[in-house]
């Protein structure tokens, strides 16, 4: 039983990784598609995550936040994104302010801090899952890093689509996950969010012609 | 179970409006909507003062002083603005604004907002108290971008994004204050309320709970204004319709920062007041100061307004953060005498656009002659908003200056100083950019008068608040105001 | 047992290495031109190549100095030395220090070396491009692989290769590590990068704008031709390799008996086809990417290794 609680514990771990890794892809790779896959793929492996965790734990209302990430996430939320981007036409590059390599280097500094961060926190923690409070906050600041210097509207929702997949994540392993009306609420919330900002992303390209946010000035002091 | 009704009324209007094309027909359900909800609300009031708490629902939904006040506000501002809608949006589609059709989705978000955010107050759990401030968002982008030109789809787009991430990062906060509270709470906590909370509160991991409440201050502060995290509510404010603006501005910044008081109460507990306390005073003090550039330099008149309430955001937040009886009876009276009167400010301001379809205070001279009932209330609320005694701001802002002062804490002195020298800026500010837009000879092409009867009616209702709370402090809001007193301090 | 540490199993590896690895290539180029419909060349086509070369004389730039002619002997040496380094088919290697991961490092940075100032030596337009896009590909490359390592001998407690290996063999579930597994994501993308293979460099290409080690082997000709490409062959197979006995270690034998070894190898064989096939399979899905976004992969390749090594020190 206790290897067995090891064997979860480390896969558990390294899938958390891979979470990690597919949201550095999601700030080294240059093409929007890549991007919108490397979403769908990281919210497989939550999915995964946790279902692993409904097993092992026993609780049962996760596996319904399983069965609903898996087709929120993986297959409406990254299928809708598609839809809007082709539907906009838009070029297939991703703009940031700064550039690749630099950002790729300020993301992995953020997530050296969010593992210093949680070292007093995870003093307190059992010894398994030590690699998923780290990286869920890594994952949510990598995620709102991405908000901030990227360039297009969509890849703002990429960004924001991870934050908000990283902090799933940090209530999974810390907690098994929040009470099931609360879940359900947040899936609400995240679906008629993204809905509406695929909407607007369709007006700005209406209106401005391009869904570069840089152009978005007309409202300045 | 007599929660559920102040939820329902909102929703089925909601409901009505959605079917209803006819302009002449939504307006009167919307009133009536809302006006139904002011009435039930001020029952449910009564029924605070006799009993202090309801609860509804296995502790689902729990009512306190403090969730009835900010419900009293959003019902009152609500039922406010949905009368000015009704005179504002009719003049609008005279205009040929928009066509007639898109004004049933206007009243459906409008009161799906109203909806939404009491939810935020009536609710005990702190999940769901999130999920209903996302909701404010969302339910209210398409109002930001009601008019869908390029500024209002910008305002929009910058609304959505930056409060959504505010919001996310909240949501960080609400996880940790509940992955805090599992050691204490064992079995019976497995729904995250906040009642249940606060009675094992000194048992939370007090490391956990300091970053939660970072993060919480972060988030919610990012919907309730505060500076630095303040720059989508100018561009919001601004573009959105006027009856909205004075939604935004009066109620859904407080209903925010509603939010940020229930877990300051919760951290106070857990790891003393000083902590969150400092905290607050600290981006309380950031936001009074960053509004006054922006309110001397300014050019629009809604814009300006929008300032003032990052400025009073602030205000609040430093009542709270004093912490002393004063304090934080001030900074619950400030936030019911700003809802009142910026809301009057921006029916107001609704008024000059409609007259003079320009938000620029350059191009617009004699007000008074034009639009002699407009500019009274308009002076009148200038003069409120900056605090000139006998209006009721005076009253609210000397408590917390008071609070400050009388603290012994030399760092509440220092940010009182500060925030009397800002409180004097803005004032000149204000009546420097205001009064040349008030007086003087008016241009001859505007044609008097006013737009029509409904927006004087919602003014007049907002000013008739403002007289009575400037000139006593009625006794059922002065008991609940010394109650919440009490929630906050935890005795 | 002296004997065989000191003789065979040092002629051992050698042969196994430079005998596979026209073959590993050759296997790449058939299965490649399998996928694309093409019949391709035989997949022994390499040796015949490298026996026709040997047998010819080299033509060499009059500009060119003693550098041009030493480079494919100081090139194939360098990799010679590299393979008695590294456990092949057995933890033992023949020879063996501490810190020899370091010198293998350092050995391939010599053997590139050369080749560079070998290509500015001719004067050739297309050599020097070749050779500074060389340099700038493995200026990012190289700290990655370093990082990587480094995070192997930390987990491993040691810095050399054999012991890595013996010790990664007694470990039961290595990639269940985030931090070995972050390091071998990190590795296989420099590999990708060092190798010279799609999406990194085009190796069939020799359109002057794109390539980057074809440009500076542009001039070898005869037998330095051949040795440069048998080098860069056996560079390919050395670090799958390194690769495969640091992180999958499994049927590599722990001694030097005879059934161990032909076990060893029948599993070595079966391992480095499944990353040939993995190397070909990647080269048909991605095309070349634009040489101003190497730095965005590779940066990747250098990020996950520092995670790697942050991961390791932070959590164990």
């Amino acid at each position: 039983m206790a290897h067995q609680i090891v064997i979860n514990s480390k896969t558990i771990d390294i899938l958390a990784i891979l979470m990690l890794m597919s949201t550095i892809m999601l700030v080294g790779m240059s093409r929007l598609k890549n991007c919108i896959w490397a979403y769908a793929f990281r919210s497989f492996i939550l999915a995964w995550v946790s279902g692993l965790i409904a097993y092992f734990s026993g609780i049962h209302h996760i596996y319904i936040t399983t069965g609903i990430s898996l087709v929120l996430k993986v297959i409406i939320i990254p299928g809708f994104l598609f839809y809007i981007i082709n539907k906009v036409k838009i070029k297939n590059e991703v703009e940031s302010f700064i550039s690749y390599t630099l950002s790729l280097l300020i993301s992995c500094g953020i997530i050296l801090i969010a593992y210093y961060s949680t070292q007093s926190i995870l003093k307190f923690e059992n010894v398994f899952m030590r690699h998923c409070l780290p990286v869920s906050l890594a994952i949510t600041l990598v995620g709102f890093f991405v908000m901030i210097t990227r360039k297009k509207a969509i890849t703002q929702i990429l960004g924001l689509l991870a934050m908000e997949d990283g902090l799933f994540f940090a209530a999974l392993s810390t907690s098994y996950g929040m009470p099931l009306i609360v879940e359900l609420g947040i899936f609400f919330d995240i679906l008629v969010g993204v809905i509406i900002m695929g909407i607007y992303v369709y007006r700005i390209k209406e209106t401005f012609d391009t869904i570069d946010t840089d152009f978005l000035r007309e409202l300045r002091e | 179970m007599e929660i559920l009704g102040l939820l329902l009324v909102p929703i089925i209007t909601a409901g009505i409006c959605v079917f209803i094309t006819k302009h002449s027909i939504s307006k009167y359900v919307s009133i009536a909507g809302s006006f139904i909800t002011l009435i039930y609300n001020l029952i449910l009031n009564c029924a605070i003062y006799s009993n202090q708490t309801l609860e509804g629902f296995h502790g689902f939904f729990y009512l306190d002083s403090l969730s009835i006040l900010s419900t009293q506000i959003v019902t009152l501002v609500g039922f406010a603005a949905a009368l000015y809608s009704a005179g504002y949006m009719e003049a609008e589609l005279r205009e040929g604004e928009f066509p007639e059709k898109r004004l049933r989705w206007y009243y459906f978000l409008f009161h799906m907002f109203i909806f939404t955010m009491l939810l935020v107050c009536v609710t005990n759990n702190l999940g769901i108290m999130w999920v209903a401030i996302e909701a404010t968002t969302l339910s209210t982008t398409f109002l930001v971008g009601f008019y869908n030109k390029k500024s209002h789809q910008e305002a929009a787009w910058k609304y959505i994004i930056i409060c959504t991430v505010g919001i996310t990062l909240a949501l960080f906060g609400v996880i940790l204050t509940f992955h805090s509270a599992k050691g204490a709470l064992g079995e019976i906590g497995y729904a995250l309320n906040w009642s249940n909370l606060l009675k094992v509160a000194d048992g939370f991991e007090p490391h956990l709970m300091k970053l939660a409440f970072i993060f919480i201050l972060v988030g919610y502060g990012t919907k309730a204004g505060l500076a630095p995290m303040h720059t989508w509510l100018p561009d919001a404010h601004s573009q959105a319709p006027s009856p909205i603006s004075a939604l935004f501005s009066g109620v859904l910044l407080n209903c925010s920062m509603y939010g940020i008081i229930r877990y300051h109460i919760l951290t106070s507990k857990c790891v003393g007041p000083a902590y969150s306390g400092t905290l607050l005073m600290v981006f309380g003090l950031i936001s009074v100061v960053v509004s006054i550039p922006f309110i001397i330099i300014q050019k629009d008149y809604k814009r300006l307004l929008a300032f003032s309430s990052i400025e009073h955001i602030g205000i609040i937040a430093l009542g709270f953060g004093f912490g002393g009886m004063y304090g934080v009876y001030g900074a619950e009276l400030h936030a019911f005498n700003h809802a009142i009167v910026k809301s009057l400010l921006f029916f107001c301001a609704g008024n000059l656009f409609l007259k003079y379809k320009t938000r620029d205070m350059g191009n617009i001279m004699g007000a008074m002659k034009t639009i002699p009932v407009t500019s009274v209330m308009l002076v009148i609320g200038v003069f409120a908003i900056t605090g000139i005694p006998p209006f009721n701001i005076f009253t609210s802002e000397f408590m917390v200056l008071a609070d400050g002062f009388s603290s012994g804490n030399l760092l509440s002195i220092v940010f009182s100083a500060i925030l009397l020298v800002s409180i004097i800026l803005i004032f000149i500010g204000f009546i420097y950019n205001m009064f040349k837009m008030i007086f003087g000879v008016p241009a001859v092409t505007a044609k008097q008068g006013e737009a029509n009867k409904f927006t004087v009616a919602a003014m007049s209702f907002l000013l008739f608040f403002i007289l009575v709370v400037s000139l006593y402090i009625p006794p059922l809001l002065s008991k609940i105001l010394r109650n919440i007193y009490d929630i906050v301090r935890n005795v | 047992m002296s004997l065989a540490s000191n003789i065979i199993l040092p002629m051992l590896q050698i042969v196994v290495i430079a005998g596979l690895a026209p073959l590993v290539k050759g296997f790449i180029n058939k299965i490649e031109a399998r996928l694309q419909c093409r019949r391709g060349p035989s997949i022994f086509q390499l040796y015949y190549n490298l026996v026709k070369l040997l047998q010819k004389d080299a033509v060499v730039s009059e500009t060119a100095s003693w550098i041009f002619r030493a480079t494919p002997y100081v090139t194939f040496v360098s990799i010679l030395i590299i393979t008695l380094l590294v456990p092949v088919l057995s933890s033992h290697v023949p020879v063996n220090f501490a810190g020899d991961v370091i010198l293998i490092i350092y050995l391939f940075a010599l053997g590139r070396f050369f080749l560079v100032l070998s290509s500015l030596d001719t004067g050739s337009a297309f050599g020097g491009m070749g050779g500074s896009r060389e340099m700038m590909v493995s200026a990012m490359a190289e700290p990655a692989m370093m990082l990587s390592i480094f995070t192997v001998s930390l987990a491993a407690g040691s810095t050399n290769l054999g012991n890595i290996t013996s010790t990664m063999l007694n470990t039961s579930i290595i990639l269940l590590n985030p931090a070995l597994f972050l390091a071998f994501a990190a590795l296989a993308i420099v590999i990708i990068a060092e190798t010279g293979r799609i999406p990194i460099d085009n190796p069939y290409t020799h359109l002057e704008l794109t390539m980057i080690h074809e440009g500076m082997i542009l001039e070898f000709s005869g037998r330095y031709f051949a040795l440069i490409e048998w080098a860069s062959c056996m560079k390919l197979l050395l670090l799958l390799t390194i690769l495969v006995n640091t992180f999958l270690p499994w049927g590599v034998a722990p001694g030097l008996t005879f059934s161990g070894l032909i076990l060893s190898f029948a599993v070595y064989l079966v391992k480095i086809g499944f990353f040939a096939i993995l190397i070909v399979i990647l080269e048909m899905s991605f095309a070349k990417i634009r040489l101003f976004r190497i730095p965005n992969l590779l940066g990747t390749a250098f990020v996950l290794s520092l995670l790697a090594i942050i991961s390791h020190y932070m959590v164990s």
